[in-house]
């Protein structure tokens, strides 16, 4: 036996053989290929790749958003978007959109971009490039392509580049030995961004789920992104560029929902108490925002709106308590901790707090027995009607209120010392 | 008593003396050493004459030469030989002269890294300096992987997460691969076998991977004594070796006892179980206080070793924790604590698996005792070497079961101890191991034309792989275009097929053991009788899909005997030679195994109770296989006692061929035919049972007449009657007279 005839041998073993169902090749010109896909070649010196371009009017409307209103947002709302003060002086001239399409999600460095999707104004236009390989052998050329257009730019937004498209092109960079143009110092990730701003009334913040729900729009004639894939495999053995066409319109609305997702965060952020854009439940992911950068008035009132909305009223009381506790605003705290244990709203939580208010602020050492022995009945309440055991709030309680016991007889006894002294 | 009282003891009375077939003294030997060379790092020569190390033995010093003049090198060290300082030395030195420079330690299991790793971790923080070592496996956490890929000086590992964690994704370790000085490969002589021959290829895949970035590791290799040390590193590495196999560690005096259990039944060649002659011997040692280790084969024989031995030891003060197990499955914590305990002296004596044959540090005992040949000379040595300290008296005893293979051993020690130790045997171009492992080195970098992988040329694989749609060849390379991630489809530890569990439902569901996949017809089926820890299961369902086989506790007073039909068929023969008056062959078989029916056989008396058919699918197998053809005119023998013979001889050949290959009994299967459709002539056929084979086939068509001589031997020298299963096998599976006509075969193929 030959090697040939053991490796058949040895497919027929595992019946994989399914596959071999061979359609004609049809191999097609370039030419057609370019014209089918409304692309050009461009020449370089790794060789030749297709671009597809398109050029959009800034008025364009896409998702009931105009282009063009992202230049309306100003570098403060950047830095909230980013989460990041480094992000004020962020320019969305020059910033790069950019979502590529895959050979699989695998990972590692057998997935490669057979289609980097990029676009950026240019005076009173959007315009997308789509820079496309035919075969594998074309890919050094796009890259090539891609890197010589980032060159004019000197930040990046995406969704999800951060951990996928980005590190993906990165490794594609290094197996063909070029330089590495897309490690660019700001890079904003709207996926991130979407995540803390809305994951309170989404469940999920995928970019189809956000279109749908932030932007009204549906799209026609797209294609799963699962299946890009095998679709792109096919056309590899067969050549036939047709089942490409909603690849590249998927892609183009892709970069195109970016723009409308950033303005569309802009607005919540600009204008919180006052937006179309808004729900209720962003009033808490927008509290949190405002407080992790430090703009805390924006952050109390954004809390304070929260603490009607139902679902998020416990997390809003929560935050809202924790904030005031951290300001030293103590009787605020104490205020919203008393509304929670009698709005049983979290209440072990804001006993607990009231509590430590009580024995460490305060030094009563009564109302904080007080507090802490109601926290216990609770959980043992908790846990005849769970049946489940909370063993661990049990024992924190129980040690607590032993503690807060003790220092009240101290307390006592130094006080009895005390009134014996003054009596002599 | 002391230990010499203890052993002489063992020499003088009856009740053991006359079961001792074998009493060898290994002299004291005393060490060899030599001064650190100048070279050395100060900072390094401190550290070590602070850990009270003021001179090297002699094989450390050569390791550490051969590495520093930029050498490939293997070294065999038996236990406690100081052989991580045979790679820690040049690693370490290097590192110190040059932070960029980078190594990975491969260790074949996870347990047996942490040792070597904490001691590797106390010389780093004698030394003072900052060099990084991490552990890189599955239960490295997430958020640590980046620093290690980064910072990470040495990284320790093993081969399955080389393989599926860290080559295919080689862009996130470039610092790694850019600057990768050293691959440090202990424990080599376990990559045999399936595991080795992936190994090898997962290694082929790392050096194609740092040709890419520019590095050319030299590999160092560590291994215990097997015949072929370095030419199993070579073919696993395939770099050249020098070998150090010259030990200059010191040792004391050994005695090494071969007792063999009374026979208590001549006619069924039924001896005294080894257990309870391991307990007895084990108990003369413990209660006198010797630090003792016993080895058993099984987790199950562990247990019940562990019983025996804590029940005994009950009439001693505080006696019942002094004694304890040691298998898989026990939670590291409780391992820690039992190596701990040992080391310093807390626990007096382990009951243990292999598990602690090498690698885990627990310090040197007094005594072993081995309850079972392990299966090979080299794992008999590594279990006796756990008994024996530098400069004191030590003592191992072997017990030998009724198995074939121990019988062997224990009547002629000689073959133990001057004849070489077995093989380790691989084959990294199996066709099935190289095919996936191109598939992830594909997926790695993409091949260039021309390019070899190994030293194979591939274009027809590649060829091949373009035609499954798996690669596409455009501009002179071929590229992976398939969405799956190959690695995770390919496993280092088998070839393919999975084991099936047994799960027993008379109470609530419990997996009680597993059998694997060519063994499960016979033993399996529906209606089986399957014996586990000597009680009686019937199966009641077998989920053929799932692998799953349900069972009932029984208590019926037969046994199930299932009958498989195996045909073989020959595809192709590589070579062929004539070797007295047998031809012998190696070649390709297809192996096709039905079970048909099952007996049910009455305990004791062994009638036919009855019988059943099993409706199961063929399992077909394409390997490698080694075959004997015999003259077919051998004088006085009918065609019944020629079958006879021949089966009788398949046996006793299928059941100490492992000796010489240092295999599992189960790597390797034989048929007869009576009259092959091949050769046209009686037939014996041996198999690697793995798909597209590992060696053992070459192996045996290699070894000449040596196979049919020992088996001769083992017949010529067994007491039982008419055969048994320490030879021929029992006389109701072979037929009476099987002894007497695998004799007349053998001597009609030898012509001494």
């Amino acid at each position: 036996m030959n090697l040939s005839e053991k490796l058949r041998a040895y497919v027929s073993n595992k019946q994989a053989s399914d596959k071999r169902i061979d359609v004609p090749i049809k191999t097609k010109p370039c030419s057609e290929i370019s014209a089918l896909l409304g692309a050009t070649t461009v020449s370089t010196p790794f060789g030749e790749h297709f671009v597809v371009e398109k050029s959009y009017p800034g008025s364009h409307i896409h998702g009931e958003i105009e282009l063009n209103a992202i230049f309306n947002i100003s570098g403060e709302i950047v830095k909230l978007i980013a989460k990041n003060c480094t992000y004020k002086d962020f320019d969305f001239s020059r910033a790069i959109f950019i979502d590529t399409e895959t050979t699989g999600l695998a990972g590692g460095t057998g997935t490669l971009a057979f289609l980097s999707g990029v676009g950026f104004f240019e005076g009173s236009s959007f315009k997308i490039k789509q820079y496309f390989i035919s075969d594998y052998d074309e890919e050094a050329a796009a890259l090539y392509s891609l890197s010589d257009l980032l060159k004019s730019f000197d930040s990046l937004v995406s969704f999800n580049g951060k951990s996928y498209d980005i590190p993906l092109l990165s490794t594609r960079y290094m197996l063909n030995r070029m330089e590495n143009p897309v490690e660019k110092t700001f890079h904003l990730d709207l996926l991130a961004a979407a995540r803390r701003l809305y994951r309170e009334r989404l469940e999920s913040v995928s970019l189809s789920s956000l279109e749908e729900n932030l932007l009204s729009l549906k799209r026609e004639g797209d294609i799963p992104g699962y299946e890009i894939p095998s679709v792109y495999f096919r056309f590899l053995r067969d050549r036939n560029p047709n089942p490409l066409k909603p690849i590249f319109y998927h892609n183009r609305m892709d970069i195109l929902s970016m723009v409308s997702l950033t303005v569309n965060m802009a607005k919540s952020f600009k204008t919180p108490f006052d937006s179309k854009t808004r729900a209720n439940q962003d009033y808490y992911c927008l509290g949190r925002v405002f407080e992790d950068m430090g703009m805390i008035e924006q952050s109390i009132r954004c809390y304070e709106m929260a603490l009607d909305v139902p679902d998020v009223q416990e997390k809003s009381y929560r935050q809202l308590s924790l904030l005031y506790k951290r300001l030293n605003c103590w009787e605020d705290a104490e205020s919203l901790w008393i509304k929670m244990a009698k709005g049983n709203i979290d209440t072990v939580f804001a006993l607990e707090e009231l509590a430590k208010y009580y024995e460490h602020k305060l030094k009563d050492y009564d109302k904080a027995a007080l507090v802490a022995q109601r926290a216990l009945e609770i959980i043992y309440k908790k846990n005849t009607f769970i049946g489940y055991t909370l063993k661990d709030d049990i024992c924190r309680f129980k040690k607590r209120l032993e503690r807060i016991k003790r220092k009240r007889e101290k307390n006592k006894s130094l006080f009895e010392e005390a009134s014996i002294f003054n009596n002599t | 008593m002391n230990l010499e009282q203890v052993i002489d003891q063992l020499k003088t009375q009856e009740r053991f003396a006359k079961n001792i077939t074998c009493w060898k003294v290994i002299p004291e030997k005393h060490g060899e050493y030599e001064d650190f060379p100048e070279y050395l790092n100060p900072k390094l020569v401190s550290a070590l004459k602070k850990k009270g190390i003021y001179r090297l033995y002699s094989h450390q010093r050569k390791a550490l030469d051969e590495v520093t003049a930029k050498n490939n090198i293997t070294v065999v060290t038996p236990t406690a030989s100081g052989k991580s300082l045979c790679y820690n030395l040049p690693v370490l030195n290097d590192l110190l002269a040059d932070k960029n420079s980078r190594a990975i330690y491969l260790f074949p299991t996870k347990a047996l890294s942490q040792d070597q790793v904490s001691e590797l971790m106390n010389l780093v923080n004698v030394i003072g300096e900052n060099i990084k070592t991490f552990t890189y496996d599955g239960d490295t956490p997430v958020n640590a992987r980046v620093a290690i890929r980064k910072d990470g000086h040495i990284v320790v590992t093993n081969p399955d997460m080389l393989h599926t964690g860290i080559l295919p994704h080689h862009t996130k370790w470039m610092k790694l691969f850019s600057n990768l000085k050293y691959v440090v490969i202990d424990e080599i002589h376990m990559y045999r076998g399936i595991f080795g021959s992936h190994t090898a290829n997962v290694l082929r895949r790392l050096k194609r991977i740092c040709r890419f970035y520019g590095s050319d590791p030299i590999f160092i290799c560590c291994s215990a004594t097997i015949a072929n040390p370095r030419e199993l590193s070579e073919k696993i590495t395939e770099k050249s070796m020098v070998l150090i196999d010259h030990n200059g560690a010191p040792s004391g005096e050994k005695n090494i006892i071969f007792y063999n259990p009374p026979v208590v039944n001549r006619q069924l060649g039924i001896r005294r179980s080894s257990l309870l002659e391991a307990k007895t011997l084990a108990l003369a040692f413990l209660k006198n206080k010797i630090q003792t280790i016993i080895f058993a084969r099984s987790r199950l024989a562990v247990e019940v070793l562990l019983t025996y031995l804590c029940d005994e030891m009950k009439s001693i003060p505080g006696g019942m924790n002094l004694v304890k197990g040691y298998r898989g499955g026990y939670l590291p914590k409780e391992r820690r604590e039992i190596e701990k305990g040992l080391r310093d002296g807390k626990i007096l004596g382990v009951v243990s698996t292999n598990a602690l044959e090498l690698g885990v540090d627990i310090g040197n005992l007094d005594a072993s005792i081995i309850t079972g040949y392990p299966g090979s000379v080299a794992s008999t040595w590594q279990q006796t070497g756990r008994a024996g300290r530098r400069n004191s008296l030590s003592a191992s005893i072997l017990v030998a079961s009724s198995s074939p293979l121990d019988q062997f051993i224990i009547n002629h020690p000689e073959y133990f101890f001057e004849a070489s130790p077995e093989h380790g045997l691989i084959n990294p171009n199996n066709l099935y191991i190289l095919v996936s492992h191109i598939k992830c080195a594909a997926f790695e970098l993409p091949f260039a034309d021309g390019e070899t992988f190994g030293k194979e040329n591939i274009y027809e694989i590649l060829d091949f792989l373009e035609g499954e749609r798996i690669l596409r060849h455009v501009g002179g390379r071929w590229h992976w275009m398939a969405e799956s991630f190959p690695a995770e489809e390919v496993s280092l530890r088998s070839a393919s097929a999975e084991n099936f569990v047994i799960i027993d439902i008379t109470k609530d569901a419990k997996v009680i053991g597993e059998v694997d996949q060519s063994s499960a017809p016979m033993m399996i089926h529906e209606e089986a009788i399957y014996i586990h820890a000597g009680q009686q299961y019937q199966v009641e369902k077998l989920d053929y899909e799932e692998k799953k086989a349900y069972v009932r506790k029984v208590d019926a007073d037969y046994y199930t005997d299932a009958n498989l039909a195996v045909e073989i068929k020959v595809l192709d023969v590589f070579r062929e030679k004539t070797v007295d008056n047998g031809q012998n062959y190696v070649g390709e078989v297809m192996v096709t195994s039905l079970a048909t029916m099952f007996k049910k056989i009455k305990f004791f008396t062994h009638e036919n109770l009855g019988f059943g058919h099993i409706h199961l699918p063929p399992e077909e197998m394409h390997t490698t296989a080694y075959w004997l053809s015999i003259p077919e005119n051998i004088k006085e023998l009918s065609r019944e006692e020629m079958e006879s013979g021949l089966l009788g001889l398949c046996n006793v050949m299928v059941n100490i061929a492992p000796l010489y290959l240092m295999c599992d009994p189960k790597d390797i299967r034989g048929v007869v035919q009576i009259r092959s459709p091949f050769t046209q002539k009686p037939t014996i056929y041996i198999y690697d049972n793995f798909p597209g084979g590992v060696g053992f086939s070459e192996k045996l068509y290699n070894m000449q007449d040596q196979l049919l001589k020992a088996a001769r031997q083992v017949i010529m020298e067994c007491n039982c009657e008419d055969g048994c299963p320490s030879c021929v096998g029992p006389y109701d599976e072979v037929g009476f007279g099987s002894k007497n006509f695998a004799l007349k075969i053998i001597k009609g193929v030898l012509s001494d």
